[in-house]
C-alpha cells in the first residue's frame, strides 16, 4: 500500500472478525515497525508484550475487560501492550547507547557530537539531571509509598509510547489489518503479564482483521485545518492551499468523509453477525 | 414495575429510547424489544426511568461519577444474568434501551461469532 493511502485509510477499527487470526509474519512486521519508531533522548524506552486472545482463559480475558471494551476484547485476536521502561534511563547513564549512535554516524561530529561531549556534557546534564530531577510524579496510584519518577522523564516516556503506537497502527493498516488504540484493566494486566513495577503501561493496540469494510464508514471528521494550525504565531491560521488538498484527495490521503451513505446499514449488519445490540 | 397499570411506552426513558433508535437506525423499535424491556423491569421490580436514573443521576444530585460507574457495572451484570434466563436477542433489547439512554453497554461477542 502506498504511504499516502496508509495515512488516509487508517481508522480506529472497533469491530473485528473474531475468528480470523493474525498471521505471525504480519504481527512481527508491526512489532518491527514499533521498534523502529523515533526515540526520545536516544533512550531505549519501549517494551511490548503481545497477548493472543485465544491463549487466555475465560477468567483471564474477563479480568482484562473494562465496561466499555468487553466486545472489542472478545473480537480482537491480538493485543499489543506497549510499555515505557522507566528504568531504561538508569541503564543509559554509562553513555554507551549515545556513543553507539555517534559511531553509527547518526550524531554528526559537525554538530558537536563526540564521545567526550557525551561523557562530560550529555550524560551529566541531560541523563543524570533527568534521573535526579526533584520534580517528580507518582508512578501508578498516588499513595505515600508510591514509586516516583521525574516528570520530564514521564513526558519523554509518554511521547515515545505515542510514537511507537503510531508506527504500529500505520504498519497494521499497511499489512491489511485493522487496529485500534483501546483500553484494558491494567490492574489485571499487571497480574497477568507480570511486567516490572517501573514499566509504564499505555493503551494497547487491538489488532485483527476488520469486520467492517476498509473504509469503515468514511474518513473521520476533523476540525477545520485553519482553526488548529498556525503560521509563525498563535492565532495566525496556516493558509490551506486547495490545490494541495485536491492532490491529496487524488493520492488517497483525503478520502470521502464519514458517514458514507451505507454506514448505518453496515453497522447494523456487523452487529447482527456478532450478536451485538442495536 | 412500580406501576403495572402504566404502559411501558409512557415512561420518559422509553420515549427517549424510541426517539433515539428511530433517529439512529431509521426505523421504529420492534414490539418484541418493548416486551423484552417490560419483562426485564418486571423481574427487577423497577420501572425504566428508575433504572436510568440509577445509572445517570440527575445533575446536581450530589451523586458522583464513581456511583454512576458502579450502577452501570451492576446493570451490565444484571443484563448478563437476564440473558442467561432468556436469550441474546432479548437481553440485547434491554442493552439497546440502556445504550440509547446514554448508559454504555459492551456485551461479549456471541460464541458463534467467535467460532464461525
Amino acid at each position: 500500500m502506498e504511504f499516502a493511502e496508509v495515512i488516509g485509510g487508517r481508522r480506529s477499527i472497533r469491530l473485528f472478525r473474531p475468528w480470523r487470526p493474525v498471521e505471525r509474519e504480519k504481527l512481527q512486521t508491526v512489532l518491527e515497525a514499533m521498534r523502529l519508531a523515533p526515540r526520545l533522548l536516544g533512550l531505549d524506552l519501549i517494551r511490548i508484550v503481545v497477548v493472543h486472545r485465544e491463549r487466555l482463559s475465560a477468567e483471564e480475558l474477563g479480568a482484562l475487560k473494562t465496561p466499555t471494551t468487553t466486545s472489542q476484547l472478545d473480537m480482537a485476536p491480538v493485543l499489543i501492550v506497549p510499555f515505557a521502561d522507566l528504568g531504561a534511563l538508569e541503564g543509559a547513564l554509562d553513555g554507551a547507547s549515545l556513543r553507539a549512535l555517534a559511531a553509527a554516524g547518526a550524531l554528526p561530529r559537525s554538530l558537536g557530537w563526540s564521545d567526550d561531549f557525551i561523557e562530560t556534557t550529555v550524560v551529566p546534564e541531560v541523563y543524570r539531571a533527568l534521573a535526579d530531577d526533584e520534580d517528580r510524579v507518582a508512578l501508578g496510584r498516588r499513595t505515600e509509598d508510591a514509586q516516583t519518577v521525574s516528570r520530564r522523564l514521564m513526558v519523554a516516556a509518554t511521547t515515545a509510547l505515542g510514537l511507537a503506537q503510531t508506527h504500529g497502527l500505520l504498519c497494521a493498516f499497511d499489512q491489511g489489518l485493522g487496529a485500534q488504540l483501546s483500553a484494558i484493566n491494567f490492574a489485571a494486566a499487571k497480574e497477568l503479564l507480570g511486567y516490572p513495577d517501573d514499566w509504564l503501561p499505555s493503551s494497547p493496540i487491538f489488532l485483527g482483521y476488520p469486520a467492517e469494510s476498509a473504509a469503515a464508514g468514511g474518513q473521520r471528521p476533523r476540525e477545520p485545518f485553519e482553526r488548529d494550525f498556525f503560521l509563525g504565531r498563535y492565532g495566525v491560521p496556516f493558509p490551506r492551499d486547495l490545490e494541495v488538498t485536491r492532490q491529496l484527495a487524488d493520492e488517497g490521503v483525503l478520502q470521502a468523509p464519514a458517514p458514507l451513505p451505507w454506514r448505518r446499514a453496515e453497522l447494523r449488519g456487523v452487529a447482527s453477525m456478532l450478536g451485538l445490540p442495536t | 414495575m412500580s406501576d403495572p397499570a402504566r404502559p411501558i411506552e409512557a415512561y420518559r426513558s422509553v420515549v427517549t429510547w424510541k426517539t433515539s433508535y428511530r433517529r439512529y437506525w431509521g426505523e421504529a423499535l420492534r414490539s418484541s424489544m418493548l416486551e423484552a424491556l417490560s419483562r426485564f423491569c418486571e423481574g427487577l421490580g423497577a420501572d425504566p426511568d428508575q433504572i436510568i436514573d440509577e445509572c445517570l443521576p440527575p445533575a446536581g444530585s450530589g451523586e458522583g461519577v464513581l456511583l454512576r460507574t458502579k450502577a452501570r457495572r451492576k446493570y451490565i451484570e444484571v443484563v448478563d444474568r437476564f440473558e442467561e434466563r432468556t436469550e441474546r436477542r432479548t437481553a440485547n433489547a434491554v442493552r439497546s434501551f440502556l445504550i440509547h439512554n446514554g448508559v454504555a453497554m459492551s456485551p461479549g461477542v456471541l460464541a458463534a461469532g467467535r467460532g464461525g
